[in-house]
């Protein structure tokens, strides 16, 4: 749980220090240093794709976000909703995905 | 090293990088192109960063003017800029308007330019290669050249310009409009060709009109019988200029030239439903004693508008109205002294003649007693995602080889080099205070003609057509002439003062509705395309002895009584007495109003329609070349005269058909056509949409059930209508109103995108003020200043 808890927060951290740096998908960077932190390879994933998923999730949701999750619905032919979860997975995949390289990066064994 | 573990780092790894790798680009698939996901889902930068929050004011200082510009949005989004002299004023405009309409500015300057296949690929080819064709960037070149001559006047366009730019310089990505992220492009920034290449396209919609090829088809086909179908003027219209000319007539007779028929089909006509009121009254129709101006573009409708309403305040002027985007000054406005507007005069101007060539890989021709070469003008044409296109386009004495097939040069009015700084006219129009200024400031005005009405607050009204209008011999332009001939060229232009014009007539009204600009005194031949049904409507409206209120008046652009259904209905009805059905029961009680809630409108429509197509079959059995519909008024007065036309003979019937069996077949047809139908009422039986610019339907505005015709003032159709409409009381402070179908901003996501067309669709307006300082707004979005170093 320690181990889920810093890689979330190390995620969290660096995805929001990145994004000042690099363009959206700068998370991956953020995936990979904080997957590093642990040696569980799906624990360093869902905590990766946890942390960006709703660190997007929420900045989406706290803004004045509705006109465009309609608009952007209806161009996908979507219910508004859903756009900003959608947003949320692709955030929360790529650092999950890269916080798994991470961690196969940093640690030898899994355990 | 343990194989399984980098085996899965390996896996992981290329699994990642793909993935951005795919949500950060665009993929064409054959339905329709998926744009880059990561790029517009991603918070940050994408579409989500489109969202209007909260409005902030911005300083600027050290911006590129010369004193303070101060600039304030009122609670309809709509900009007062105040500026202490005109130069900044302009930098402004054009920060506001690019702050706005960013994406609109550029795609409708690519348009003319043929560069939309640049950003929107391959499908767009055909047209920018059309585009190449007819010259426009040709055209565009040529502005700029003229207006160079012209460097204190250009100091106006650059500071418009610079302030365009200005905005742009300070965007990052994520400031983007929604649509070039959603098509992955970059912003490109202004130029004064641009501002040209906007002029262009306006000329484009409004005088690239012609039927040369399509007349000299039908006059090679039906030869003595050609004026019995395509007579030119309808006797009934009254010219926008209600006076008789005493002027020496010096229209030369030459007699057209048969060529044809053509069979190749290498363009598009312009659109149908382009058209315009105006009019003003003097006080003496006015129930307040005021002169009252009005004025509605009918043109396309589109999101973002193609209207952007602005007020600019200097220490010598205070003006409102709306300006074209990409174009300095204002259009269709009002200051506290004067009003303006214009609609389209549809002289034509654009003229195809015949190449004789000298040698057979067609690079030199005939011209009198010379043998000329074709110039080159190479087009590269970027296509995205693949190689450039490059198309050679061969220019004559006469203008671009526009039509190869058929060795067509064309002669055009828009590839002149003007000899005035025409983009002066609406900046100009603007600072007026009297007539004799706003002759002055519209004299530099050379292409499209318009009919540009006015009126003051001490009561004069005026209208002249300013543009270039070219003499002509006889039906010169009316069919495709020979090429190898100076004769045939235009003989120069009217002169301004010979322009059709008037100021304060006798019958107290001016107006113009795109009908015939003079009556058969005018000592100028002019053919073209003329709308005769509007104008006889307004005229009649405007000549009741009354005096009119502004209810009145906006009841007159709400207007949709269908004067040609009035001139026709009644022999149709009378040709069938004797029968019955839902038809005739909903005819024989109808007003002749297009309402939306009409069942009579749409079924008038249709029948009307059927016998146009039976009367004409002769014509409309062709479908093997382009022909010239035959105009609906001859038919409404083939109608209403009962005359006997030999063409009312179905060709290839053993019958001899009268009058009254076309109207009978006809109705039967409608009968047949409406099966099921019957219940549909006119509002809904067409669908009238506002389509965003890339036809997006997210960004669109579908399904308004309105009435109207393109033959009744109210021009509504599906998708062109009255653009802006306005109508403005000049009193000591005037008194005016107006909107349009759209919002200021051209942000989808914005609460100011669309939302003026509820009121615009019911037919009430906005009220249009003229505060002279910030502190007389009452509701402040917010507001920008720019300062000086």
């Amino acid at each position: 749980m320690k181990k889920f808890l810093s890689v979330f927060i190390v995620a969290l951290v660096l995805a929001f220090v990145v994004k000042w740096i690099l363009p959206w998908w700068g998370i991956a960077l953020a995936g990979v240093l904080a997957g590093g932190l642990s040696n569980k390879r799906f624990l360093a994933f869902f905590a990766g794709f946890l942390s960006v998923f709703l660190y997007w999730y929420s900045l989406i949701l706290w803004g004045p976000h509705q006109k465009v999750a309609e608009l952007s619905g209806d161009l996908f032919t979507l219910p508004a909703g859903a756009m900003p979860l959608m947003s949320a997975v692709i955030g929360g995949l790529i650092t999950g995905i890269f916080a798994l390289v991470g961690s196969l990066i940093f640690h030898k064994k899994s355990t | 090293m343990n194989v399984s573990r980098l085996f899965a780092l390996f896996f992981w790894s290329v699994l990642g990088a793909l993935l951005v790798y795919a949500l950060n680009n665009s993929w064409s698939t054959a339905n329709a192109p998926i744009p880059a996901l990561g790029q517009i889902l991603n918070p940050y930068s994408g579409l989500w960063a489109n969202a209007e929050g909260a409005f902030e004011n911005h300083d600027f200082t050290g911006a590129p003017v010369q004193e303070e510009v101060h600039i304030v949005y009122d609670d309809d989004l709509v900009p007062h800029i105040y500026a202490d002299n005109l130069q900044d004023a302009l930098f402004a405009q054009g920060y506001v308007e690019a702050q706005n309409r960013l994406f609109q500015m550029d795609v409708s300057t690519r348009d003319p330019d043929g560069r939309l296949s640049e950003i929107l690929g391959e499908g767009l080819l055909k047209r920018d290669l059309s585009q190449r064709r007819l010259g426009l960037g040709y055209a565009a070149d040529n502005a700029v050249k003229a207006w160079k001559k012209f460097p204190e006047e250009l100091k106006l366009l650059e500071a418009y310009t610079a302030g365009i730019n200005y905005y742009m310089d300070r965007l990052s990505p994520k400031d983007w409009p929604m649509e070039y992220k959603l098509l992955g492009v970059e912003p490109e920034s202004w130029s004064i060709r641009k501002s040209a290449l906007l002029l262009k396209a306006m000329s484009q919609t409004l005088c690239g009109y012609e039927e040369d090829v399509e007349n000299s088809n039908a006059l090679a086909l039906f030869k003595d019988d050609f004026p019995l179908i395509y007579p030119e003027r309808n006797s009934k219209d009254i010219p926008v200029i209600p006076k008789s000319y005493i002027l020496p007539s010096e229209v030369d007779e030459s007699n057209p030239v048969a060529y044809g028929p053509m069979s190749d089909i290498f363009r598009k006509r312009s659109p149908d439903g382009v058209g315009s009121n105006n009019w003003a009254i003097m006080p003496e129709k006015s129930a307040t004693g005021n002169a009252v101006l009005c004025n509605d573009p009918h043109l396309g409708l589109s999101l973002p508008s193609v209207w952007f309403e602005v007020h600019i305040i200097t220490p010598d002027f205070s003006a409102r109205g709306v300006s074209l985007l990409g174009m300095p000054g204002i259009m269709i406005g009002f200051n506290q002294n004067i009003a303006w507007g214009e609609t389209n005069v549809g002289h034509d101007v654009m003229d195809y003649h015949k190449i004789r060539w000298a040698n057979e890989d067609k690079t030199s021709y005939y011209y009198d007693d010379q043998v000329l070469d074709v110039e080159y003008r190479i087009e590269r044409i970027p296509v995205r995602g693949k190689e450039d296109v490059l198309d050679t386009v061969k220019y004559t004495v006469w203008g671009p080889l526009a039509n190869e097939k058929e060795d067509l040069a064309l002669r055009w009015i828009v590839h002149d080099q003007v000899d005035k700084p025409d983009f002066l006219t609406f900046i100009q129009g603007m600072t007026c205070s009297n007539y004799q200024e706003y002759l002055e400031a519209t004299a530099v005005f050379y292409a499209p003609a318009q009919n540009f009405i006015y009126a003051d607050n001490e009561g004069n009204i005026g209208l002249r057509i300013n543009g270039n209008l070219p003499i002509k011999k006889r039906e010169m332009g009316r069919f495709v002439r020979p090429g190898d001939k100076s004769e045939q060229a235009w003989q120069g232009f009217i002169s301004r003062e010979d322009n059709p014009q008037e100021y304060n007539p006798e019958q107290g009204y001016l107006a113009s509705a795109n009908q015939w600009s003079a009556d058969t005194s005018y000592p100028y031949y002019y053919n073209g395309n003329f709308e005769g049904f509007r104008g006889r409507r307004i005229n009649a409206l405007l000549r009741q002895d009354k005096k009119f209120d502004l209810e009145d008046l906006q009841s007159f652009q709400n207007d949709v009584y269908h004067v040609m259904a009035a001139d026709a209905l009644p022999t149709m009805l009378k040709h069938v007495q004797g029968e019955d059905n839902f038809l005739l029961e909903q005819l024989r009680s109808w007003d002749y109003q297009m309402s939306p809630g009409s069942r009579a409108a749409m079924f008038f429509d249709v029948w009307f329609d059927q016998f146009h197509h039976l009367l004409w079959d002769e014509v409309y059995l062709h479908t093997e070349m382009e022909l010239p519909e035959p105009d609906l008024w001859h038919t409404a007065n083939i109608l209403s005269s009962e005359a006997d036309h030999p063409f009312i003979d179905i060709k290839g019937s053993s019958k001899k058909e009268t009058l009254k069996d076309l109207v009978l077949e006809s109705m039967n047809k409608t009968l047949d056509s409406l099966d099921g139908r019957q219940d549909l009422q006119y509002g809904n039986s067409r669908n009238v949409q506002i389509r965003h610019l890339l036809r997006i339907p997210a960004f669109s505005v579908d399904s308004l059930p309105l009435g109207g015709h393109k033959h009744t003032l109210n021009a509504q159709q599906s998708t062109f209508g009255p653009s802006w409409r306005m109508m403005v009381e000049l009193s000591d402070q005037p008194n005016a109103f107006g909107t349009y179908p759209g919002g200021q901003s051209g942000n989808p996501a914005s609460a100011y995108y669309s939302n003026r067309i509820e009121t615009w669709a019911s037919g009430s307006y906005d009220t249009l003020s003229l505060p002279s300082s910030g502190q007389e707004i009452d509701r402040v979005l917010y507001q920008i200043k720019f300062a000086p170093e």
